[in-house]
């Protein structure tokens, strides 16, 4: 029935025009990313097509060889030592923290530690970079000497680590959070001291949410370029044979290549966006089928 | 109450005394930490800030020399830089990540939702250097065009007053940094939104409000967290190295046209600081620069996270 209100009809048509609008905005929004994941895997899955999978993943780049343009490995395995170091020394301090603001969450120094963690994990990312180049970088350039040295893996993780801790934290304290009061009764009542309740039964109670935390700090830690840009000392051609020593990154090398003139570095360069985006996206995955299993 | 018993969590026995004193070390590393960043930065920027004095941040000049004592260092188009595109990139995002939370919440049929979640999901965790790589290489070119059309039809509104030749400019790093607050920007909204009570919802529509009338009412409810996910959004931007400092151009250069290449704090060290070990301020001059972006973020942060606070206090007080 077509109201006689012109009022009313001038009304529905602002309602169809402005929910368009908003439908429109809302589509605008995604249409960045689908080009984005549309151009990373046409223009990756070209440039790895070039040297074979395996080849692209393990072997060191020749960007200026028309015929073997190599690959990426010893940037893979920079990038495979800098998680695993940064969630090594990370996640147990986190988890650590994530506990201290869940269980004392009504006094004001755990609310004071949450609000400083929120604030970390807006914390400029190149700053935490500088942080750990003064820190740690510098006084081992001084020890060795020369500008260049001092560089290494293991100050590359540290400052990864400082910056998936303040979230992985807060996630763990949510997660914590959400374990039932009963349980911690019923562990206190079997005679468990704070520390086993907390530790054996409301961390493996929280098991999920917990790792979710984790996965998603972890995929924020490989994703990162700009805390590598002072600490990790770059270095693609020659693999890594410590964590001591200077390395590169995936992110890293993605950002130099895409700066250089030749295309054979720019193939190189999205071809290596493909493999941190299917890393990373693979991981945030991952983790979404945790938290839906979670909710079953 | 004392301020003791506000800040300790109350112990009954001896057994949280213990479980207190083992974690002990976590408020007193988060404060080392924060206390040392703070400190680093601002040892570090001594050098620069003793020589210039407050010039090193209202001055625009970058004069490396040999010889120290000609070497001038000034970060005001890099300060300038930061916030201008940061402010860009808010009012890119805004009307995106309110239609975004919005439709999320009342438009897309509840099969749907699962999959545009992911995409979200997927857009926040997306490396921004990946946001870099095709905005150099995509995005750059798109915004030469625009930004060259708009200039040649309107070019005496000041924002459009000039050309680019390359598209690396103020306005390419402001719609890229958009595009890439989104999602957090988005996030904070939709769980806001979704936080409004029934009774709210039913009092709306049982006015005869149409949907999108219903809808205005309901944005308004949760402005403040409109406000304060901006504000995230916006330190977010400020932030951002790596993608910023492809698409900008990298000049030290102060100008409100879009068209005209810039510079951020962030993009100036990342830009810089290979340079910067070979000349006796260079170094100092970037850690001024780390202590500015700081000092912004820390005040624009706070505000953001104060807002959500106060907001989450409200709503459980009215629950």
């Amino acid at each position: 029935m077509e109201p006689r209100d012109p009022s009313l009809r001038r009304r529905r048509l602002l309602d169809r025009l402005g929910l368009a609008v908003l439908a429109g905005l809302a589509g605008a929004a995604l249409l960045p990313l689908l080009h984005i994941l549309y151009t990373v895997a046409v223009n990756g899955a070209a440039a790895i097509a070039r040297s074979g999978l395996v080849e692209f993943l393990t072997a060191p780049p020749r960007p200026l060889d028309p015929e073997n343009p190599g690959g990426i490995g010893p940037a893979l395995l920079g990038s495979l030592w800098l998680i695993a170091l940064s969630a090594a020394i990370g996640v147990p301090l986190a988890v650590f923290a994530g506990v201290f603001i869940a269980e004392f969450r009504r006094a004001g120094l755990s609310r004071l530690v949450l609000l400083l963690s929120l604030l970390l994990v807006e914390f400029p990312t190149i700053l935490v970079g500088l942080y750990v180049y003064t820190v740690y970088v510098l006084p081992r350039q001084r020890a060795t000497g020369g500008v260049g040295e001092g560089y290494s893996l293991l100050a590359g993780a540290l400052a990864l680590a400082l910056v998936m801790m303040p979230y992985v934290a807060v996630q763990v304290s949510e997660a914590l959070r959400g374990v039932p009061r009963e349980l911690r009764e019923a562990a206190f009542s079997l005679g468990a001291s704070r520390l086993k309740t907390v530790y054996r039964v409301l961390l493996g109670v929280a098991r999920r949410g917990i790792l979710v935390g984790v996965l998603i700090g972890l995929a924020k830690a490989a994703g990162e370029t700009a805390p590598l840009l002072f600490t990790i000392g770059g270095g693609f051609e020659a693999y890594p044979r410590s964590p001591l020593q200077h390395g590169g990154a995936v992110p890293l090398l993605i950002y130099e290549y895409i700066q250089q003139a030749q295309p054979g570095y720019h193939q190189l360069a999205w071809g290596a966006s493909l493999v941190l985006l299917a890393l990373v996206s693979g991981i945030m995955l991952a983790s979404r089928l945790l938290v839906r299993r979670v909710r079953l | 109450m004392g301020l003791r018993e506000r800040l300790l969590p109350r112990l009954r026995s001896r057994d949280d005394r213990v479980f207190f004193l083992v974690h002990l070390p976590v408020p007193v590393i988060v404060f080392m930490l924060l206390a040392s960043m703070l400190a680093v930065i601002l040892y570090m920027s001594l050098p620069i800030l003793e020589r210039e004095g407050l010039r090193v941040f209202t001055s625009n000049v970058w004069r490396p020399s040999d010889d120290p004592a000609r070497e001038e260092y000034g970060l005001l188009a890099a300060i300038y830089g930061t916030v201008y595109t940061s402010v860009i990139a808010v009012l890119v995002a805004a009307p995106l990540a309110v239609s975004l939370a919005v439709a999320i919440e009342e438009l897309v049929p509840r099969r749907l939702r699962g999959a545009v979640e992911v995409l979200v999901d997927l857009m926040a965790a997306t490396p921004t250097i990946v946001y870099g790589v095709w905005g150099l290489t995509y995005l750059a070119p798109l915004m030469k065009t625009v930004l060259n059309t708009l200039h040649e039809h309107l070019g005496w509104i000041p924002f459009f007053s000039k050309p680019t030749l390359t598209g690396l400019s103020y306005g390419t790093a402001g719609v890229l940094l958009g595009i890439m607050v989104v999602p957090y920007a988005a996030a904070v909204i939709r769980e806001a939104y979704s936080m409004i009570p029934w009774h709210l919802r039913e009092a709306v529509y049982s006015v005869g409000a149409t949907r999108l009338e219903a809808i205005r009412v309901l944005l308004g409810s949760v402005r403040p967290s409109i406000v304060a996910a901006l504000v995230l959004a916006m330190g977010r931007a400020m932030g951002e190295t790596v993608a910023v400092s492809l698409v900008i151009g990298n000049s030290l250069n102060i100008d409100v046209a879009l068209g005209s290449p810039g510079t951020t704090v962030s993009s100036l060290i990342a830009s810089k600081f290979k340079a910067a070990a070979y000349y006796e301020y260079m170094m100092s001059a970037l850690f001024a620069g780390g202590l500015a972006l700081f000092l912004i973020g820390l005040a624009v942060n706070t505000l953001g996270i104060l807002y959500i606070r106060r907001w989450e206090e409200e709503m459980h007080g009215a629950a």
